[in-house]
């Protein structure tokens, strides 16, 4: 364990050193260290804590679940919040001063070059520190984890870059592909099988923690494999791997056309298959996008895995609702990805109802298909306990608050558009009067909701379970719809000039 | 109501106010088929706001805009249907690659995809292009963008062209291939509204000439009127200018141009 933290330290100062060597700008030092950071603050809290239970459960599973996606979406997060060079980039760099202590100097300048920054930057060089010492603590298993973890995801980009490299190469592939089953081969139950299919890698986290002896090691070998395949999966699809520019280029095409021809050989007219191709190629390629459809899926799991739903309909709707509530945002600032693009919707006349359906249904579908991975994943580790009922009313409302959200943003949208930062994964894509209307539009929505389900005599909870209540929220955003239709029409017509002066450059 | 002069685009009395600034005074303009009309005037004139008129992206206040008859308020889609635009600030989406733009534009506009793929193939090459064509359009040089949304203006193969300020950042190679490709759309029968600083381009490349200054229409004539209007405007003097820039160095006016400037070094006194 020792020989293996300090080969742990001895890479994340050569990362160090090597980012500041390289000249990058405070940014890029700040993230080399950030992503461990994330990883160290999350393990070193649950250290303290395990030091105070002395005792591992169904918690220290959910504790090491959340700490593993965090530190995979936190390293990318990182990595793309920085706009300006990657980990990997810093890795490649030429390394131009050279002596003895000159990595050392390097870095305690750039410090410095921080200005006040540094308050922020010293402790994020010191705090991984301190979540290796915590691994070092005889507290049952987590530290050996955390530090599985802390060596595959906390690195971020560099380590996934260079093992994404390896998992090319077949034999490689191979062993890891075999690791994979580990997990379902040796899980203890079928049950405990599934859980850990379904929710990995904490499902394989969980099983480790509870693994009688030496199998702990094989479920960690699992673990590792998953975070690796993961990562790299996430990373594709976060920021695209250095090749991958150049085998589009070779296999020519682009992920609009495709789209747009399979949209057309489904029968959609020519207009409106190249409106919502579109729609779909630019929100799956908008980084702020991916990383929410990814905390949308995720969440509901770890939130499953954490207590089961059983009867629970109202913590059953807030896990589903999770998925509408980070995925719809779009809807409220429909032009703000457009850019200057949203020119063309004029200058070619398209019509307004096309323009608004194809945002809307490319947004449904992420919003439908999220919504089933959800209730999938919960199904996997809860069953479906709540009754069908329930679950229903859950999907139904959920979908029906996307619609009225996409009702509600048509108005929205085009009363207080605003521009987005395509590169920026911080703030909100919303601007602030649009997010308040928004939020005024929820109230109306959820509130003759619940005054329908207090009215029929049995409190909230209990009167999801009955199924035609699941009629209020759909008629409630059936009839915005029917009601913004027009309207959003005489506004995009009429505020043209308007939304267009907010997105130019 | 429909425009029977069998005009390309035809502006009637186009007037759009800015708050108390009045952008555009009662502007009317015609475009013939298979004429290239250039539009000059100095900063500030209105030429972009006219070209964001007949575009769409503005009201006109009052007055109307033709495009191959139909007005363009009260059919939009018919109107808009033949006009290709390539605005001072092109109309790109950042996330989308150089080649998925043009596809999207030629779906909407209605060309058939084999049909639009072999545009999109030829333009790329011949604005040089295709080595960036599966880049993001974020990552373009602006000189790259002027091109690309001078390609998007094109590859609808449209009736009617409206080119605003096309040859800006845009380097001498690329300058020519648009002229060329701009002559054959012209030759076909297009008509073509396109603005430009550079009055030696528009010299050389249009038949008929729009002056415009502060939102008025000062010169609107072919070359011969061209001509005999600056002969007017430059009886008596010595200077030999092309007609173009005599007649708007004649009717814009303005600070003396050939005066030298005495603060700088070389100013005499």
């Amino acid at each position: 364990m020792l020989r293996i933290t300090i080969l742990a330290l001895r890479v994340d100062w050569r990362l160090l050193r090597r980012a500041a060597l390289a000249d990058l700008p405070g940014s890029g030092l700040l993230l080399a260290a950030g992503a461990p950071l994330i990883f160290a603050t999350t393990t070193a809290a649950y250290g303290l804590g395990q030091l105070v239970r002395q005792g591992a459960g169904p918690d220290s599973a959910m504790a090491i679940a959340l700490a593993c996606w965090l530190s995979i979406a936190c390293s990318l997060v990182f990595a793309k919040a920085s706009g300006q060079a990657t980990v990997a980039e810093a890795f490649r760099r030429e390394l131009t001063p050279r002596g003895i202590g000159a990595g050392t100097r390097a870095i305690l300048q750039r410090l410095l070059d921080l200005g006040g920054r540094q308050i922020l930057a010293i402790p994020t060089v010191l705090l991984p520190l301190g979540s290796f010492i915590a691994a070092l603590l005889p507290v049952s298993r987590v530290p050996l984890a955390c530090l599985a973890m802390l060596m595959f995801s906390g690195q971020g980009p560099l380590l996934l870059r260079l093992l994404a490299r390896l998992v090319r190469r077949p034999p490689v592939l191979g062993t890891t592909l075999a690791f994979l089953a580990i997990p379902l081969v040796h899980a203890p139950t079928r049950l405990a099988a599934l859980a850990a299919a379904s929710v990995l890698p904490p499902g394989i986290a969980a099983l480790m923690l509870t693994a009688p002896g030496w199998s702990a090691a094989l479920f960690l070998v699992a673990l590792l494999a998953w975070d690796l395949l993961l990562g790299v999966a996430a990373a594709l699809v976060v920021e695209r791997l250095p090749e991958a520019p150049e085998e589009r280029s070779v296999r020519g095409g682009s992920t609009l056309g495709r789209l747009s021809s399979f949209l057309r050989a489904l029968g959609m007219p020519a207009v409106e298959s190249a409106l919502l191709a579109r729609e779909l190629t630019v929100l799956l390629r908008w980084p702020r996008f991916r990383l929410g459809w990814l905390v949308a899926v995720v969440l509901p799991a770890l939130v499953a895995l954490k207590r089961a739903p059983e009867d629970d309909a109202a913590r059953l709707l807030v896990v589903l609702g999770i998925v509408p509530w980070v995925v719809s945002s779009p809807l409220l600032n429909r032009f703000g990805i457009d850019g200057a693009g949203a020119q063309l919707y004029w200058t070619m006349a398209l019509p307004s109802e096309a323009v608004f359906a194809a945002k809307e249904i490319a947004i449904g579908l992420l919003v439908v298909s999220g919504l089933g991975a959800a209730v999938g994943g919960l199904a996997a580790v809860a069953g479906l306990r709540g009754g069908v009922s329930t679950w229903t009313f859950a999907f139904v409302a959920c979908l029906s608050y996307t619609v009225w959200t996409g009702a509600v943003g048509r108005l929205v949208s085009t009363m207080h558009a605003g521009r987005v930062d395509l590169r920026r994964l911080s703030g909100s894509a919303v601007p602030p009067p649009a997010a308040l209307s928004a939020a005024l539009g929820a109230a109306l929505f959820v509130g003759p909701t619940l005054l329908a389900a207090i009215g029929i005599g049995a409190p909230p909870p209990e009167s999801f379970r009955l199924p035609w209540l699941a009629a209020v929220p759909a008629i409630l955003a059936t009839g915005a719809w029917a009601l913004t239709r027009r309207l959003s029409h005489l506004l995009f017509v009429d505020r043209r000039e308007r939304i267009l002066s907010i997105l130019r450059p | 109501m429909r425009d029977e002069s069998g005009a390309a685009m035809r502006l009637e009395a186009v007037t759009k106010r800015f708050g108390p600034t009045l952008a555009l005074r009662d502007v009317s303009l015609a475009v013939p088929p298979g004429t290239a009309v250039g539009l000059v005037g100095s900063n500030g004139a209105g030429k972009s706001t006219l070209m964001n008129v007949v575009c769409g992206l503005l009201r006109p206040d009052s007055g109307r805009v033709f495009v191959l008859g139909h007005d363009a308020a009260a059919e939009p889609e018919a109107a808009r249907r033949s006009l290709g635009c390539a605005l001072e600030r092109p109309s790109l989406f950042a996330l989308l690659t150089g080649r998925e733009q043009l596809e999207f534009v030629a779906a909407v506009g209605g060309v058939e995809s084999t049909t639009a793929a072999a545009r999109v193939a030829e333009l790329s090459t011949v604005f040089d292009l295709t080595r960036d064509l599966d880049r993001s359009v974020d990552g373009y040089s602006h000189g790259m963008t002027r091109k690309l949304a001078f390609a998007a203006a094109l590859v609808t193969a449209p009736r009617v062209l409206v080119l605003d300020e096309p040859f800006e950042g845009v380097d001498a190679l690329g300058v020519e291939v648009m002229k060329r490709a701009l002559e054959q759309m012209r030759a076909a029968g297009a008509g073509i509204l396109v603005s430009s600083h550079v009055l030696s381009l528009i010299d050389d490349f249009c038949s008929r000439f729009v002056l415009l200054h502060r939102g008025s229409v000062l010169f609107d004539g072919d070359r011969s009127a061209l001509t005999d209007r600056a002969r007017e405007l430059t009886a008596g003097e010595g200077e030999q200018r092309r007609a173009l820039e005599s007649v708007f160095f004649g009717l814009v006016g303005g600070p003396p141009v050939s005066r030298k400037l005495r603060s700088l070094p070389g100013g005499g006194d």
